[in-house]
């Protein structure tokens, strides 16, 4: 078994002409909670997209190097499988709006066959959603439907919701960007409490959250990594004036 | 400033008064249409009662009014039948349609379904009539349904794209990133999500086949002495007798048929209240 759980290899990708990633090259352990830092607009979105290939339901994708994910290359294993395994939350909640809180977070386990019984599948929702600290406040109305729910709340369901798919990698897109500070930090303690069981690789724009629950972070700047290692070594000592400056909030 | 002030409450004025007068215009011959219906269809429903559903049709002379039941029964039973046709064949083209709309088989299921919808129903019904008429010896509600399925594919298809394009693409985005397939999605997100525009569709595109009356002149019959006689048979429709009786120089028939446009209008209203009330919609 490798020892990383994704490994990329001077990866380019154009989409419709235009060059969006232009020779990233990235290692992630696994079991860590990797933070891929970066202003608005420098490829974070289209890189993590890229490692489950959700990339490929966009048009005009042209796409080069090497990506491997789980020691195997993307393009040659199943993407259904791929996404099963590598499973991305989105910036904006998305839970889905037919379903009550509980079916929701019982969805991918039920479609996966992750649970065979009935009692099986309630522990894992309870699971899934203490893991996110949302049991308490949902335990109640388990029959109720996403729309009664906060903002915060809904992005901590969704998190439940991937999480009870069981992933071997969590990939997660600004997953605070639009929530309140209160939920931001549940979120936060979530996945810190997470890394034993799944390697994170979470995309922010935000150093200060980088710096609250990194374990190793990459600056990713129009479409290169400028900078990457521990967290506490970037953030303490950053070896580029890119970094410097996005640390300090001026890109 | 102050001027400026009353010269655009004055322009707002003016527009919301030809804006109500325009709406008026609009609304009148419609708001006509029904109090006609209401007033002389009326009279005839308050006459023959619950009747008027199930008896047969009058002679020219008699002086009941009769009933309309083998039309009633006819256009339920095509309209049913027309949809059951019509509502796969939309349902997967706009599926496939709005999942690849860049492919080339996709722009051939537009442009086949525009043709469609540019076709006088008229020469569906010819159509009918020359291949499935001619080769069955028989009008029968089989052709007729078969008409009323073509005329009905390009409006259940673009109610039903409508739709698909509805879905909000974070919720496309949450159902592939959970591994899903598009079928997967379809069947377990977006029918889900989707079940009130998908309803009201088929309700709708129902409703479109149970009021249409070109594609079944040449396809359906005019069963009059029977109530039902079978689907390889000629049968009836409501509009079709509507059509037929209004023309004709009897003064019951002309009751008949203002009493059949009435049991139109309030089927057609029942079903689009149905669609409204009863199917409960998702909240984003």
């Amino acid at each position: 078994m490798s020892l990383y759980a994704v490994e990329v290899e001077d990866l380019h990708l154009r989409i419709k002409g235009v060059e969006i990633l232009r020779g990233v090259t990235l290692r992630v352990r696994r079991n860590t909670l990797f933070v891929l830092m970066g202003p608005s607009g420098s490829g974070k979105s289209t890189f993590l997209r890229t490692l489950n290939r959700l990339i490929d339901f966009v048009d005009g994708v042209e796409l080069s190097g090497l990506v491997k994910v789980l020691g195997q290359d993307i393009y040659s294993v199943d993407p259904y499988d791929l996404r099963r395994r590598v499973v991305l939350v989105s910036q904006e909640p998305n839970p889905f709006p037919h379903m009550t809180i509980y079916d929701n977070v019982a969805l991918p386990a039920r479609l996966n066959k992750i649970v065979r019984t009935k009692r099986e599948l309630d522990d894992l929702v309870r699971w899934a959603l203490e893991k996110v600290m949302l049991w308490e406040e949902v335990k109640d109305r388990l029959k109720s439907y996403p729309h009664a729910l906060s903002g915060g709340q809904r992005q901590r369901l969704c998190l439940a919701r991937a999480l009870a798919a069981k992933p071997e990698i969590l990939l997660l897109d600004e997953p605070t960007a639009n929530i309140d500070p209160v939920n931001t930090i549940k979120i936060e303690e979530s996945l810190k409490s997470l890394r034993d069981e799944v390697t994170v690789i979470m995309v922010t724009h935000m150093p200060h959250q980088a710096v609250r629950v990194a374990d190793h972070v990459a600056l990713l700047h129009s479409g290169v990594i400028v900078e990457e290692g521990p967290a506490m070594e970037v953030f303490m000592s950053p070896k580029k004036e890119v970094t410097n400056e996005f640390l300090r909030g001026a890109l | 400033m102050y001027r400026s002030m009353t010269s655009r409450r004055v322009r707002n004025y003016v527009m919301v008064i030809v804006m109500v007068a325009v709406s008026f215009l609009y609304v009148t011959p419609l708001i006509s249409i029904i109090y006609t219906a209401v007033e002389r269809g009326g009279a005839v429903l308050v006459e023959a009662g619950l009747r008027f559903l199930a008896d047969l049709p009058p002679t020219p002379l008699s002086t009941s009014v009769g009933g309309i039941a083998p039309a009633l029964i006819g256009s339920l039973l095509a309209s049913a039948l027309a949809i059951l046709i019509t509502i796969p064949i939309a349902f997967l083209m706009a599926f496939y349609v709005t999942e690849f709309p860049r492919h080339p088989l996709s722009r051939v299921c537009e442009v086949v379904v525009r043709a469609f919808s540019g076709v006088p129903s008229i020469v569906v019904s010819m159509f009918i009539y020359s291949t499935v008429v001619m080769s069955m010896g028989t009008q029968s509600l089989l052709a007729g349904s078969l008409a009323l399925a073509i005329v009905t594919l390009p409006y259940t298809y673009v109610y039903f794209t409508s739709a698909f394009r509805s879905i909000p693409e974070s919720l496309r985005e949450a159902a592939m990133s959970l591994g899903m397939s598009r079928v997967g999605a379809l069947i377990h997100v977006y029918v889900g999500v989707l079940r009130r525009s998908l309803l009201t569709g088929l309700l709708m595109s129902y409703v479109r086949a149970f009021g249409d009356t070109a594609p079944l002149l040449f396809t359906m019959g005019f069963l009059m002495n029977a109530v039902f006689a079978g689907v390889l048979q000629q049968s009836n429709a409501v509009p079709l007798m509507i059509f037929v009786y209004a023309l004709s120089p009897y003064e019951n028939f002309h009751r008949v048929a203002w009493g059949a446009t009435l049991v139109l209008l309030i089927i057609y209203l029942a079903l689009f209240t149905v669609s409204r009330v009863l199917v409960r919609g998702v909240k984003l």
